[in-house]
């Protein structure tokens, strides 16, 4: 099967995520083995793209798995390289049209400020709700209509490392109208009682 | 219940936040990021329950600290920031 025609117009989207959220399970999930690794411009920090194609065929999508971040006000270099690829500050590199938030449903709080910090940016965004099978055997309510209700972006269960677990992202993401161009992304750092105020909403 | 740093606490301990300091130490590439800042961020929040479950030998730093469903490892410099209201018979 050949992807290579699509690929100009592909759907361009990032996954985002705190780190050990899962992010690159469902990278490989979604992508299986069709992914290319670099390095971004001049540091060693890990660069990796996939490609895979939606179960109507008619689109096709290029995914990035961006380095894990707890914040957008960086403390390292990986957290650094990840809000400026978002911010479209990377040179070399222009802001995702669309993000996919991975977050881990058996840890929402630490997940949901991230995903309060990625609204405020406003690119079109889908939240994962990750490893929903453990948090729910775990014996959390993992509701994700009133989740998506609150937070009035997307909600999906995913659970990365099983068969068919992206199907609710996959079908969501197909649903999705192609975004035209990179939204105007004006952001700046929050202060401290923006975060201490964020961590009460969650 | 007596207040005591983060930092002071041993295996064992548990509490409730109580105030996270607002230290100039910084952390990282970004002038404004500084270790209180990413400690709030990380869910070190007044009110929240703490647990300090390891200390790491030899010196007992770092220690490895529970908060809400999350562990975290934490120098002891870095945890002096969080102050802690620790229950009894929590801190041996």
């Amino acid at each position: 099967m050949s992807v290579h025609a699509a690929t100009v117009d592909a759907f361009q989207l990032a996954l985002i995520g705190v780190p050990n959220s899962g992010k690159t399970a469902l990278f490989n999930r979604l992508t299986g083995s069709r992914q290319k690794v670099a390095n971004y411009a001049g540091v060693t920090v890990e660069r990796k793209e996939g490609m895979f194609v939606g179960p109507s065929r008619e689109r096709s999508y290029r995914v990035l798995d961006l380095p894990g971040a707890y914040s957008l006000t960086p403390t390292t270099l990986d957290e650094a390289i990840t809000r400026d690829l978002l911010l479209g500050r990377l040179s070399g590199e222009t802001a995702p049209r669309f993000i996919v938030c991975v977050a881990d449903a058996t840890n929402l709080r630490l997940n949901l400020r991230l995903v309060l910090e990625l609204k405020d940016i406003g690119i079109p965004m889908i939240v994962a709700l990750n490893m929903s099978d453990l948090a729910r055997s775990r014996g959390f309510d993992v509701d994700a209509a009133a989740l998506e209700r609150e937070l009035r972006v997307p909600v999906v269960e995913t659970v990365a490392v099983a068969r068919d677990g992206d199907r609710q992202l996959i079908e969501r993401l197909e649903s999705v109208p192609v975004p035209s161009a990179s939204p105007f992304v004006e952001w700046c750092e929050p202060y401290r009682a923006q975060i201490e105020r964020t961590q009460r909403e969650v | 219940m007596p207040a005591l740093s983060l930092a002071a606490m041993r295996k064992g301990a548990r509490g409730i936040v109580s105030s996270v300091a607002d230290d100039r130490q910084s952390l990282g590439d970004s002038a404004r990021s500084t270790v209180s800042r990413r400690l709030l961020e990380l869910g070190f929040c007044p009110g929240e329950r703490v647990e300090v479950i390891e200390e790491i030998w030899p010196g007992g730093d770092p220690i490895a600290v529970r908060i809400g469903n999350s562990v975290f490892a934490l120098r002891r410099r870095e945890a002096a920031a969080v102050m802690v209201n620790v229950e009894e018979g929590g801190t041996r």
